[in-house]
């Protein structure tokens, strides 16, 4: 029978395997939704030490929900209407550019109706959207993360797809 | 392919060549691509794993106090408890929690005067503030229910609902196990594959995938009078129900995980109650303080 060996997560070894599996995912989860604004890595901290709190009334296979909840609750508190903001990162820094100045305004331009797009998309779309595409996970995982059905997160990154190349072509 | 699905795939990085070249004559294609990769640029900066970690362990090592320290932070909690005495009289209740440890009872009473006997290991969450409004409460466990009359009361189970007007009945959701039993009126209980009716004297139960309908005589359950009764329970159930009864820890053959078992066991006398559950299956027990370990003859 699958029974758990430990009945809570009170434990200092079953607490840190929990924090190696999950404070990534969790602090991806936070980043994507709600930006960087909001302090991904305060809501790692606090949602792990809120559950070292509550730890006797969490068995171990109830901590992941535990963790992504509370982290997402502490964020919705902080949100206050804030404009979603995630920082550009050059992914391959170039030596030298042989772009025309051109090609590069272009670029600018693109870049800022992509992030005003980005911002305008709901939690939801944007966070499924971008752990599939940056991070690369697929369907199927960002469901089982996201506690959602398969077809759902499929809907949210259709849709958020759609709803990228419709605002950017608007603006 | 429908042009949806094939973006789909395509988002799912799982088009073959023949469906590559259908998406890339899509007139969006170009405009996708460009999206794609812009957004990889927009990749979550690196996260200070052990330096967060660190700081969790401080605030841990706080957590866990010294006697001085409880002393300020009772003032603290005095503080605390007024505050959410303001905030319980002028914003939202937090949810009110019941939880019956291993080998103990717990009896409690709803907003509507509806009672609950929650059985050992077993815990509910509610909104007392909701409650006037929406009956509705999550249990994890398996507890009794004497429903008040009124609107639909709803418990909430990892393996699905059980909705009722007012009535009497029991609902056991256990990891793998799911029982519901209804002793008067009318239950329904919907699950991700079906919804039923249950009236009084049937039961339904769940597990491995498999469903099974029963009925009763009792009026109410076997527990409420200190003992437990099965009929036809895989015997895993069983063991786990002792090991609640009596805060133990059972080990087992796991080739009788799904071996039927019919019988009953006591609350009041450990050796009775392991005699109770060993003697029809042929089995011996051992005991070592918590540790049980049963053995065949």
């Amino acid at each position: 029978m699958a029974k758990p060996l430990f009945k809570n997560v009170c434990n200092e070894q079953v607490f840190s395997q929990l924090y190696k599996k999950w404070s990534q995912d969790l602090y991806n989860f936070i980043y994507y939704r709600y930006g960087e604004k909001i302090g991904p890595e305060d809501k790692v901290q606090e949602a792990f030490v809120k559950l070292w709190k509550h730890c006797k009334e969490t068995p171990p296979e109830k901590a992941k929900s535990f963790l992504f909840t509370i982290a997402n609750n502490l964020s919705l508190n902080d949100l206050k209407h804030q404009k979603v903001v995630l920082k550009y990162q050059e992914k391959k820094p170039r030596e030298h550019t042989n772009e025309s100045p051109e090609f590069l305004l272009e670029e600018k331009e693109y870049r800022a109706k992509f992030e005003k797009a980005l911002a305008k998309l709901s939690d939801g779309q944007r966070e499924a959207f971008l752990l599939n595409r940056v991070e690369g996970k697929r369907h199927k995982e960002i469901a089982e993360l996201l506690g959602i059905s398969r077809k759902a997160v499929e809907k949210r990154i259709y849709a958020a797809l759609e709803n990228l190349r419709k605002e950017i072509e608007e603006i | 392919m429908k042009k949806e699905d094939l973006i789909i795939k395509w988002l799912d990085n799982n088009l073959n060549e023949e469906e590559l070249r259908a998406f890339k004559k899509l007139d969006a294609s170009s405009a996708f691509m460009k999206i794609d990769e812009v957004a990889q640029n927009y990749a979550a900066p690196s996260f200070d794993q052990d330096g967060v970690f660190a700081k969790i362990n401080e605030e841990k090592n706080r957590i866990q106090k010294t006697p001085w320290t409880r002393y300020v932070s009772g003032i603290a909690a005095a503080l605390v408890v007024s505050l959410g005495l303001y905030f319980a009289l002028f914003n939202t209740t937090p949810n009110t929690t019941h939880i019956a440890e291993n080998a103990n009872h717990v009896e409690f009473v709803l907003p509507d005067a509806s009672e609950v006997l929650l059985n050992a290991g077993s815990q509910i969450v509610y909104n007392e503030e909701d409650w006037s409004s929406k009956r509705e409460l999550t249990l994890n466990g398996e507890a009794f229910f004497k429903v008040a009359t009124g609107t639909t009361f709803t418990v909430a189970t990892q393996h699905g609902d059980v909705t009722v007007l007012g009535t009497q009945f029991t609902v056991n959701a256990r990891e793998n196990y799911f029982e519901v039993v209804c002793y008067e009126g009318v239950v329904a209980v919907k699950t991700n594959k079906e919804t039923l009716n249950l009236s009084a004297g049937n039961s339904y139960k769940s597990y491995n995938g498999q469903n099974f309908n029963g009925t009763v005589t009792q009026s109410q359950p076997s527990w409420v009078d200190a003992k437990t009764i099965f009929k036809s329970v895989p015997y895993f159930a069983a063991v786990n129900e002792l090991e609640r009864q009596y805060d133990i820890k059972v080990t087992f053959d796991p080739d009788l995980e799904n071996t039927l078992f019919t019988g009953s066991f006591t609350h009041e006398n450990l050796e009775t109650a392991l005699e109770a559950i060993t003697i029809p299956l042929n089995l011996s027990y051992d005991m070592k303080g918590k540790n049980v370990v049963l053995k065949s003859n």
